[in-house]
C-alpha cells in the first residue's frame, strides 16, 4: 500500500466509511494530485503516528481545528470528508431522513464531546510540538 | 464603414432591459461584450435530494471536475461560489485589474454579467429613496411594472413586508411556498409582531424573480435546490434568456468576445474602441448611439479612458453583514422535502420610519451548499463535526444584511496607467468610518436582537470585506447642471452628444436593499430617452 493510500484508508475508516474501498481511494488519491496537496516532512511524521495510533485522529483533527492550524493533515481530511458526502451511499450521514427525537439534547451532547476532543487535541499538540 | 443605431456596452441585468426596450421599438442594436459563459456540468437529475441518494457522478457536479469547490475561493466576497458559477467572474483579474487594500468589489465579464449570481431579490424602492438617489418616481413606478411584466416577479401582495418589497406597485405571480425552517421563523413573527412593530421591523416573503407559474417559455419553480448550480426551466429570471430570446428573433445582434476599451464621438457618430478578448485584435465599432450598460465599475473605466483623465470619482457600495443562525427548534428536524436555496424571508428595519434609511436583511436556508463548507470552519474534528451539522443544519439560517451607503468623502475610485492588457488598472478605496459605522452597528444588534426574538441564536457577527454586497454604483452622479463626469436626469453623459449611460452609475444614493429592479426600471427609461434623442 502506498502513502496516500494508507491515508485514504485511514481517514475513510474515521469518518465512518469502509476502511477498503479502492475507488473511494482512488479519488482520495486524484484529488490530493488536483488540489495539489503538499505534506512537508513534520506532517508525514505525525500522519505516520496516526497511523499507528488511529484512535488519536479525532483529538489531533480537533485540535488543529481549534487552533485554526491551516496544515495538510485537516485539508486531506477535508477532501476526503467532501468525497464522501458526494457517494450517494453515504447521504444519510449528512441529511436527516426523519424527524429525530431529542434532538436538541443530541447536539448539546455531541457537541459538549467533540469540544473536549478539541481541547484535548490541543493539549497534545502543543505538548508534542506539532503546531 | 457600417453605422449601426444603437450599440449597447454590456449583457447584465441593465444592458438586457436597455435591448429590449429599443428592440421592442423597432430600433437597430448590437450588444459588444466579453460574454464568457458556462460550461454547465451534465446531469441526470434535476432535483437536490435524488440527486444525492442516486448519482454516482454528483461529485463532478457538488464539487466540480477539478474540484473547484475545494480550492480557495478565486475571489474574497465569494467564498461559497460553486464550479458551475465560476465562469462569472473568469478573466476579471487580468482585463478588470483592481488595486486595492481593502475594496473587493466582484465583476463580471460573463454573457448576463452578475445577473448570472443575481440573488432574485426584486425590490422597489419608495419615494424617499428614489429622491435621494435621484431618479423621477413616476417613470420608475412606470418602469418597474413594465420590468415585472417582462421577467416574472412572484410575491405576496399582503403581508408586513409588502410595503418594502413592492408595495402593491407591479403585477405580482403568487408568491413561491417557503421553507419549513422558514415558516417556523415567520409563525414566530406573526405570533411577536407587536414587539418588532415597536421596533420597526417588518417581515414577510420576499418578491423574487422567480416564477410561481409558467410564463412565455419559462416553467414554474419546481422546488429541487439547485439555485446555486443550474436554472432548470428558466424559472429564475437571468439576461441571458432575454438576450438569447432577442438574437433568436432576428431583432439583436451579439457580439462576444469585445472588451470595450473606450470611445470618442465624431460628428454624427461615436467610434467604440474595443479588443478581441481571444484574438487580441483592436477594432474600432460605429454607432449613431452608446449606451454604456457595462455596470457601475467597468462604465467608469470606459469613460475615464476616454477622456483620458485620472479624476477621482465617488463610488457607492451597500456595507454588508452575515450573520448565521441557529433556529433551534428546527434541530434534528426531516430536510429531505422540497426546498429552495434562495432568500425565504425579507425583514426590514426602518429605523425612523420614513422609508428612506431602511436597512434589509434577507433570510436563507442552507442546504444545498453542502455540508463540507461548514465542517471545516468548526473548530471540531471533522467526524463529530459531520454528526453535529447532521442535526444542526436543519436549524441553519443564513441572514444577509445590507445597510443604506451615503457618499462619503474616502471612498473613491480612480484609473492609473499601469502594465495590464488594457494599459490601466483602478485604484479603488472604501472604508465606512464615523457615523455610517455606528449606523451599521446599531442596525447589526437591532437585527441580532429581532433574531433572538424568532428563537434563533446568532452564531457569529461577520462584517465582510468591503465589495460583499456586490452593489455598486454612484460613480457618476446624476445632475441637472452640465457637468463632467455626471449624468443628466436623461441619463445622458455630459461632454457628449450621444453617450448614455444604463447602469446605476449616476444613483446617488444606495439604499439598504435589492436595487437589481431599480437598474433594469432605470436601464428601460434611459433606452426610451435615447429614442428622444432623434
Amino acid at each position: 500500500m502506498t502513502q496516500l493510500q494508507t491515508e485514504a484508508s485511514l481517514f475513510a475508516q474515521y469518518l465512518g466509511a469502509e476502511k477498503k474501498d479502492t475507488q473511494l481511494q482512488e479519488r482520495y488519491i486524484s484529488g490530493i494530485e488536483l488540489l495539489n496537496i503538499k505534506t512537508s516532512n513534520k506532517e508525514l511524521a505525525i500522519l505516520n503516528m496516526l497511523v499507528k495510533f488511529p484512535f488519536l485522529l479525532p483529538y489531533i483533527d480537533g485540535g488543529f481545528a481549534l487552533l485554526k492550524v491551516e496544515n495538510s493533515i485537516r485539508k486531506k481530511i477535508g477532501l476526503m470528508s467532501a468525497l464522501l458526502e458526494t457517494e450517494p451511499a453515504f447521504t444519510a450521514l449528512f441529511l436527516v431522513e426523519k424527524d429525530l427525537s431529542f434532538a436538541a439534547i443530541r447536539f448539546l451532547y455531541r457537541g459538549s464531546i467533540a469540544l473536549l476532543k478539541s481541547i484535548i487535541g490541543a493539549a497534545l499538540i502543543y505538548l508534542l510540538k506539532w503546531r | 464603414m457600417e453605422v449601426v443605431d444603437y450599440i449597447i456596452v454590456g449583457s447584465g441585468c441593465t444592458g438586457a432591459m436597455a435591448a429590449a426596450t429599443l428592440c421592442a421599438n423597432g430600433k437597430q442594436v448590437v450588444i459588444l461584450d466579453t460574454g464568457i459563459e458556462g460550461n454547465p456540468t451534465e446531469t441526470n437529475t434535476n432535483d437536490f435530494i435524488k440527486k444525492r441518494y442516486h448519482d454516482q457522478q454528483q461529485a463532478d457536479f457538488f464539487l466540480g471536475k477539478n474540484l473547484e469547490a475545494l480550492q480557495a475561493p478565486t475571489h474574497a466576497n465569494i467564498p461559497q461560489q460553486t464550479a458551475q458559477r465560476s465562469f462569472i467572474t473568469k478573466l476579471t483579474d487580468t482585463l478588470l485589474p483592481i488595486e486595492s487594500t481593502h475594496f473587493f468589489p466582484v465583476e463580471s465579464l460573463a454573457l448576463g454579467g452578475l445577473g448570472n449570481g443575481w440573488g432574485l431579490g426584486a425590490y422597489t424602492f419608495s419615494a424617499n429613496e428614489l429622491k435621494r438617489v435621484g431618479l423621477n418616481e413616476k417613470e420608475i413606478l412606470n418602469a418597474y411594472k413594465l420590468i415585472a411584466d417582462r421577467i416574472g416577479i412572484s410575491g405576496e401582495t399582503n403581508d408586513d413586508a409588502s410595503r418594502f418589497c413592492h408595495n402593491n406597485t407591479i403585477p405580482l405571480q403568487p408568491p413561491l411556498e417557503i421553507n419549513a425552517t422558514a415558516n417556523s421563523l415567520y409563525q414566530q413573527y406573526q405570533k411577536k409582531k407587536p414587539l418588532f412593530s415597536a421596533k420597526h421591523i417588518s417581515m414577510g416573503k420576499p418578491s423574487l424573480a422567480l416564477l410561481s407559474a409558467d410564463k412565455d417559455n419559462r416553467k414554474s419553480y419546481a422546488y429541487n435546490d439547485l439555485d446555486f448550480y443550474s436554472n432548470e426551466g428558466n424559472s429564475a429570471y437571468r439576461p441571458n434568456i432575454t438576450i438569447e430570446t432577442l438574437t433568436h428573433q432576428g431583432k439583436l445582434v451579439y457580439r462576444k468576445n469585445w472588451l470595450v476599451i473606450s470611445f470618442k464621438e465624431a460628428d454624427y457618430y461615436t467610434i467604440v474602441y474595443c479588443l478581441n478578448i481571444v484574438t487580441k485584435e483592436k477594432k474600432e465599432f460605429f454607432t449613431k448611439k452608446l449606451i454604456l450598460a457595462a455596470s457601475t465599475l467597468s462604465t467608469a473605466r470606459i469613460i475615464l479612458r476616454s477622456f483620458n483623465s485620472d479624476i477621482k470619482l465617488p463610488v457607492l457600495c451597500n456595507a454588508y453583514t452575515y450573520m448565521p443562525l441557529l433556529h433551534w427548534p428546527h434541530l434534528g428536524k426531516q430536510n429531505i422535502g422540497r426546498h429552495c436555496g434562495l432568500a425565504q424571508l425579507a425583514m426590514f428595519y426602518d429605523r425612523f420610519n420614513n422609508h428612506e434609511e431602511v436597512a434589509m436583511a434577507s433570510i436563507y436556508n442552507y442546504r444545498s451548499l453542502l455540508n463540507f463548507r461548514i465542517s471545516k470552519q468548526l473548530p471540531l474534528n471533522y467526524a463529530d463535526g459531520n454528526k453535529l451539522l447532521q442535526l444542526l443544519m436543519p436549524a441553519l439560517c443564513i441572514a444577509g444584511i445590507f445597510h443604506p451607503a451615503a457618499y462619503q468623502p474616502q471612498n473613491f475610485i480612480r484609473l492609473h496607467k499601469a502594465d495590464s492588457i488594457t494599459g490601466d488598472l483602478l485604484q479603488a478605496a472604501y472604508t465606512y468610518l464615523g457615523a455610517e459605522q455606528e449606523n451599521i452597528h446599531h442596525t447589526e444588534k437591532i437585527y441580532a436582537s429581532a433574531f433572538s426574538k424568532l428563537q434563533c441564536l446568532v452564531l457569529k457577527k461577520m462584517s465582510t470585506p468591503t465589495g460583499a454586497s456586490i452593489h455598486y454604483a454612484g460613480t457618476l452622479p446624476f445632475s441637472s447642471k452640465d457637468e463632467l463626469f455626471h449624468i443628466s436626469p436623461d441619463g445622458k453623459l455630459y461632454g457628449t452628444n450621444h453617450v448614455f449611460i444604463a447602469d446605476g452609475s449616476g444613483f446617488s444614493y444606495l439604499p439598504g436593499k435589492g436595487l437589481t429592479l431599480t437598474l433594469m426600471a432605470n436601464a428601460h427609461n434611459v433606452a426610451l430617452k435615447t429614442m428622444q434623442y432623434e
